[in-house]
């Protein structure tokens, strides 16, 4: 009876040794979402470069041939696929949860929306295969 | 053709049955199976690729079938239906010819064409033997206000793009077309096989270019012109024959197209100057009613069906679709992304002759939409209506907008770090001081 009750006050006040992990959990949720979201931005940014270097050195056979550096900057836009689930998933769990300030929410939201507004566009050039 | 003069293969029997002893078969998506005519005259119904599996290293050349097996595109629409250039079903009847005659396509060709024909400086073989006569020519790629060469790439999916040849050689193949199937007195063809190649095996659409067997026709869709143009990463090239002149034009750079004007302008001029291809005329509007309502009803985004529809080289799609506009005094404008804009006159209902040139322009409308577009300067192809969602406006919107929102939020971030950064290092700063007074 009394475990019982110990529990129920547990689940309603929270244990601090409790309170810590779920603070740890949420620090570490928000830490990498916002992760994902600078991610996503640099690796999307940093792939229309590395693209645009790479055809621009080696000419448009390198989209055909496929030196090793063709290969890895083909592997980018799957990355920005996953970074985009990340930081869409972390925006939905800011507003859910109340993470960060409103302004730093909506300023991950419209990172969420221009990846998925990138992956789509990916999808449609054939960058990413589904 | 050879082979359908021995009785070892019909134009219209499915491949697959020729493919016995071969790992490659043709899969049954459609009913109607893929036969030697469809792939004659690139309607099979594959999906295109541009790629014919260019490799830099020759050790990396595989059997024909190895890359048939290999690389085989989905069919993606009913064979005879509509024109999407393919080489992977130029290899297809390439290796078809091979089984058939229990062969490599290499040494058929050669035995067979090249060797009868003396087209002594001519093969299919990669990398080109050693003991060929005659020097290879590079490629070149333009470097500044010159060229510098560039290294030889293979190609796998042969027989495309991957004959190696002179002018001279090139003349007795014309020659062979043009003189009924012989040169010489050396007999590679019967002359009525000649002629059901010249016949008409696809229609497009009756006003504008259509195919041929293994050629489709150029220039203006009456002048009796037919051609087929070529091209590799650092090569281009087109062949045109006027039966009714005997003439043939064979022209050929050891650059890429993007380089500078395609070989068909230069065949063009010599068509003009010989005066073998009907120079532009004004057209004269039609008569019909409704002029304006016709060009509303087309006007839109429209992609090449010969052009990649899956992978990176999907871009090239994108970049390549035409616009089609209403214009003044009843005419279209069409326009795309590299600014090649023409104005175009309606001759018919929905068919447009270019002004100040000799192209064509009809559309397949049916109950009001835009089932297709036939352009007759790019036979390889059916531009075929572009959704709203796909068009380039939207593609690069979305895309501008999402670099430019990226970089904005690194730019944000950038300046909240050192932002933070400075602060740090200015209350660290202070405290140091602090210590100092109180000490």
């Amino acid at each position: 009876m009394t475990d019982h009750s110990e529990s129920i006050h547990s689940q309603q006040s929270g244990h601090p040794a409790e309170h810590i992990e779920s603070d740890e959990r949420t620090r570490s949720l928000t830490w990498l979402a916002r992760v994902a979201g600078v991610t996503l931005s640099t690796v999307s940014l940093g792939f229309v470069l590395l693209l645009l270097v790479v055809i621009e050195s080696g000419g448009e056979l390198t989209l055909i041939t496929r030196p090793f550096l063709m290969q890895v900057v083909l592997t980018l836009p799957y990355l920005i696929g996953f970074l985009t689930v990340g930081t869409t998933a972390g925006a939905v769990l800011a507003w859910w949860h109340r993470y960060w300030s409103r302004r730093v929410r909506i300023h991950h939201t419209l990172l969420a929306v221009l990846g998925l507004g990138f992956s789509w566009q990916l999808v449609r050039l054939g960058f990413i295969t589904l | 053709m050879q082979g359908v003069e021995q009785g070892v293969l019909d134009l219209d029997e499915d491949v697959n049955r020729y493919l016995d002893d071969s790992e490659v078969t043709v899969p049954e998506t459609y009913e109607e199976p893929v036969t030697l005519r469809h792939l004659g005259t690139h309607t099979a119904g594959f999906e295109s690729a541009i790629d014919p599996d260019v490799v830099a290293d020759w050790d990396a050349i595989v059997p024909l079938e190895t890359v048939l097996v290999d690389q085989m595109p989905p069919r993606v629409r009913p064979p005879g239906e509509l024109v999407g250039y393919s080489n992977y079903g130029a290899a297809l009847a390439g290796h078809i010819v091979a089984e058939a005659h229990d062969t490599t396509f290499e040494e058929y060709v050669q035995s067979e064409i090249f060797e009868p024909l003396n087209m002594t400086h001519s093969t299919f073989a990669q990398p080109v033997p050693d003991d060929s006569p005659g020097n290879i020519a590079a490629g070149h790629t333009r470097d500044g206000d010159g060229f510098q060469t560039v290294d030889t790439v293979y190609i796998n999916m042969r027989p495309a793009g991957s004959m190696t040849a002179t002018a001279r050689d090139l003349a007795a193949f014309m020659r062979v077309h043009l003189g009924a199937g012989t040169v010489d007195n050396r007999r590679v063809l019967q002359t009525d096989t000649v002629r059901v190649m010249h016949d008409q095996h696809h229609v497009r659409h009756p006003a504008v270019t259509n195919w041929r067997y293994g050629f489709h026709e150029y220039g203006h869709p009456d002048a009796g012109v037919l051609g087929h143009s070529g091209a590799t990463v650092h090569f281009s090239s087109h062949l045109v024959l006027v039966p009714a002149s005997d003439v043939g034009i064979f022209v050929n750079y050891n650059s890429n197209s993007s380089e500078h004007p395609p070989p068909g302008t230069v065949i063009d001029e010599i068509l003009a100057v010989c005066g073998l291809q009907s120079s532009s005329t004004e057209p004269t509007p039609t008569a019909q009613p409704g002029s304006r309502e016709r060009a509303e009803t087309v006007a839109g985004g429209y992609s090449l069906s010969s052009l990649p529809q899956s992978g990176p080289l999907q871009v090239i799609d994108v970049l390549e679709h035409v616009s089609v506009e209403p214009a003044a005094q009843n005419r279209l404008r069409t326009v795309t992304l590299a600014g090649n804009t023409r104005q175009w006159v309606e001759t018919d209902p929905y068919v447009y002759h270019e002004v100040d040139g000799n192209d064509v322009l009809a559309f397949e409308v049916r109950d009001g939409e835009v089932e297709r577009m036939y352009m007759a300067s790019e036979p390889t192809g059916v531009y075929q209506p572009v959704p709203a969602h796909e068009r380039q406006l939207v593609t690069g919107s979305i895309l501008g907008v999402s670099l430019a929102g990226f970089g904005l939020s690194l730019a944000g971030w950038g300046r909240q770090c050192a932002r933070q950064t400075w602060k740090q290092y200015r209350t660290e700063t202070d405290s140091v001081t602090e210590g100092e007074h109180t000490e």
